[in-house]
C-alpha cells in the first residue's frame, strides 16, 4: 500500500481514535493513587505501641510516594492529603476536622515539597532526617492550631505540643523509614513507571 | 389499581415500621450548615454551659439521625489522654482575672507564680478547662455526625458540586472499594509471613518486635498495591477512561425542604448567638 493510500488521522471515526491527553490525571496515576491512598486507611489501623502512645502507620504511602524518583511531587501530595482524611474520617475526627484538614495540608506540603527535595537532592537517609525535622516544626506550629480551633491559652497549646513531640517523633520515623524501603525495593522495577 | 394497592401497601408496611424521627430527611447541605453553625459557636464560645448545651442539642440530632453510641465511643476513648492533658494545662495556665463572670475568679491555689508563667487552681480555669473538653468533643461529635450519617456517593456529589475535578472523585470512591480489600491483603501477608516463621507469635514480644514486623508487612503490601494498580490501569484505558470529558453521575446533589429548614436555624440560631454574645456576653465566660 503506497502513502497516498494510507487514511489521514483527520478521517479516522472519532470513535476509534485514540485517548486524548489527560494532563496529571492518567489511568495509571488515578488508579494507583486510589490503591496508596486505601492503604493509607488500612495503615491507620496498624499501630505501634510505644511507651507515649500508639502511632499508626496511615502515612507510610505518602512517604513511599514522595520517595519515587519518577514519580510527580504532586502525587505525595494528593496522597498525603487524602490519606490524612480519610484515616481520620474512620478514626472519628481527634481534635476535630478544621484541625485535620490544617494537620492534613500541612503535612501534605512537607512530605511532597520538602522531604522530595532533600530525597532527590541527598538520598533516603537525609529525606528521613527532614521528615524528623518536620515532626519537630509541627510542634511548634501545633499551638497555633488548638489556639485558633479551640481557643486553648498558649502557654497550654505549646505544653501540648511538647508532650505530643515524643510520639510523632516515633510515627514519623518509622514511617518514612517503610516507605523507603518499600520505594528502594520498587524504585527500579517495571511498577515504578 | 396498582398505583393504589402499592400505596396501600407502602402505607401498612410503613405503619409497622419504626419511628423514622424527621431528622433523617436532613441531606448534606443541611448536615454541612449545621456542623459549620455548630463549629464556628464552638471556636467562639467559651462558657461550658452554652457549650454543653450545644453538645447535648448535637448528640440528640446526631443519634436521631443514626449515628451509635458505639462509634462515637471507639472515636472517643482513644483521644481521651489528650482531652486529660488540655484539661489540665488548660485550667492551670487560665488567669482568672480575666474572666468576664464573678464566680470565675475564685482562686483556689497558686502553683507557680513567675513573670513567665503563672500556674493557677481556680474556679474559672477548671471551668475553662472544662469547656475546652467540651469544645473539643462538639466538634469531634459534629464531624462524625456528618460523615457518618452521609453515604460517600452523597459525599462525592456534593464535592462534585463544589466543581471538584472528576478524577479526585474517581479516586476517593476508588480508594473506599479497596479498604475491605486491602483489610484482607494485610491479613493474607500476615499468615503468609507468620506461616515462613517471621513473627510466628500473634502477638509481638516487646516494642522492638512490634516495629520490626511492620516491615515485611509494608513493603509487599506496597509491591501488591503497585501490581493491582497496574491493572486497574489497563482495564481503565480498555474501557475507554478519558476518551470524553463528559461524565455522568450516580448520585446529584438533591437539596430538600429539611435541609432549607436546618439551613434557616443554623442561620437564626448563629445570628441570635452573636447578638446575644455582643450585648450580654453569651458565651463568654
Amino acid at each position: 500500500m503506497s502513502s497516498n493510500d494510507a487514511p489521514a488521522v483527520n478521517d479516522t471515526p472519532r470513535e476509534a481514535r485514540v485517548v486524548r491527553s489527560q494532563g496529571f490525571f492518567t489511568p495509571i496515576r488515578i488508579s494507583r493513587m486510589a490503591v496508596l491512598i486505601a492503604l493509607s486507611v488500612v495503615g491507620a489501623f496498624i499501630k505501634i505501641p510505644t511507651p507515649i502512645g500508639s502511632p499508626a502507620l496511615d502515612s507510610v504511602p505518602a512517604y513511599f510516594a514522595t520517595m519515587m524518583k519518577k514519580w510527580d511531587w504532586k502525587e505525595a501530595g494528593i496522597i498525603a492529603i487524602l490519606a490524612r482524611l480519610l484515616a481520620a474520617a474512620t478514626e472519628g475526627f481527634p481534635l476535630g476536622l478544621p484541625v485535620q484538614v490544617a494537620l492534613a495540608f500541612g503535612n501534605a506540603s512537607w512530605v511532597a515539597v520538602v522531604v522530595r527535595v532533600v530525597r532527590l537532592r541527598f538520598g533516603y537517609i537525609a529525606a528521613i532526617v527532614a521528615t524528623e525535622v518536620w515532626a519537630v516544626v509541627i510542634t511548634l506550629a501545633s499551638p497555633a492550631m488548638l489556639m485558633f480551633a479551640l481557643g486553648v491559652p498558649l502557654e497550654a497549646a505549646f505544653a501540648m505540643g511538647i508532650a505530643s513531640l515524643p510520639a510523632l517523633l516515633v510515627a514519623a520515623g518509622i514511617a518514612a523509614v517503610l516507605g523507603a524501603a518499600a520505594a528502594r525495593a520498587v524504585q527500579n522495577t517495571p511498577l515504578s513507571k | 389499581m396498582t398505583a393504589v394497592a402499592q400505596s396501600v401497601r407502602a402505607a401498612s408496611r410503613h405503619g409497622h415500621d419504626e419511628f423514622d424521627p424527621p431528622t433523617r430527611g436532613i441531606g448534606l447541605v443541611g448536615k454541612v450548615a449545621v456542623f459549620l453553625g455548630v463549629t464556628i459557636v464552638g471556636m467562639t464560645a467559651t462558657d461550658p454551659v452554652v457549650l454543653g448545651a450545644l453538645l447535648v442539642a448535637v448528640l440528640v440530632l446526631g443519634l436521631s439521625t443514626g449515628l451509635d453510641l458505639g462509634t462515637l465511643r471507639k472515636a472517643i476513648v482513644p483521644i481521651s489522654p489528650v482531652m486529660v492533658l488540655l484539661f489540665a494545662f488548660s485550667s492551670l495556665f487560665f488567669d482568672p482575672a480575666g474572666a468576664r463572670q464573678g464566680f470565675a475568679h475564685t482562686v483556689y491555689a497558686e502553683l507557680l507564680r513567675s513573670d513567665v508563667i503563672n500556674l493557677t487552681l481556680s474556679s474559672g480555669g477548671l471551668l475553662f478547662g472544662l469547656g475546652i473538653v467540651v469544645k473539643l468533643l462538639l466538634v469531634m461529635i459534629v464531624s462524625i455526625y456528618l460523615f457518618s450519617t452521609t453515604s460517600p456517593e452523597q459525599l462525592l456529589a456534593g464535592l462534585q458540586a463544589l466543581r471538584m475535578p472528576n478524577a479526585i472523585g474517581l479516586m476517593i470512591s476508588t480508594a473506599l472499594r479497596f479498604i475491605p480489600t486491602m483489610s484482607t491483603e494485610v491479613a493474607t501477608i500476615k499468615d503468609a509471613q507468620r506461616a515462613r516463621g517471621a513473627g510466628s507469635r500473634k502477638q509481638p514480644r516487646g516494642r522492638g518486635q512490634a516495629v520490626q514486623g511492620t516491615l515485611p508487612l509494608f513493603v509487599p503490601m506496597i509491591v501488591t498495591s503497585m501490581r493491582r494498580a497496574d491493572t486497574m490501569a489497563m482495564s481503565m484505558v480498555s474501557r475507554g477512561y478519558g476518551f470524553t470529558s463528559r461524565r455522568t453521575v450516580l448520585t446529584r446533589l438533591h437539596v430538600g425542604a429539611w435541609d432549607y429548614l436546618a439551613l434557616a436555624v443554623v442561620v437564626a440560631g448563629l445570628v441570635a448567638f452573636f447578638v446575644f454574645r455582643v450585648s450580654t456576653g453569651l458565651g463568654i465566660l
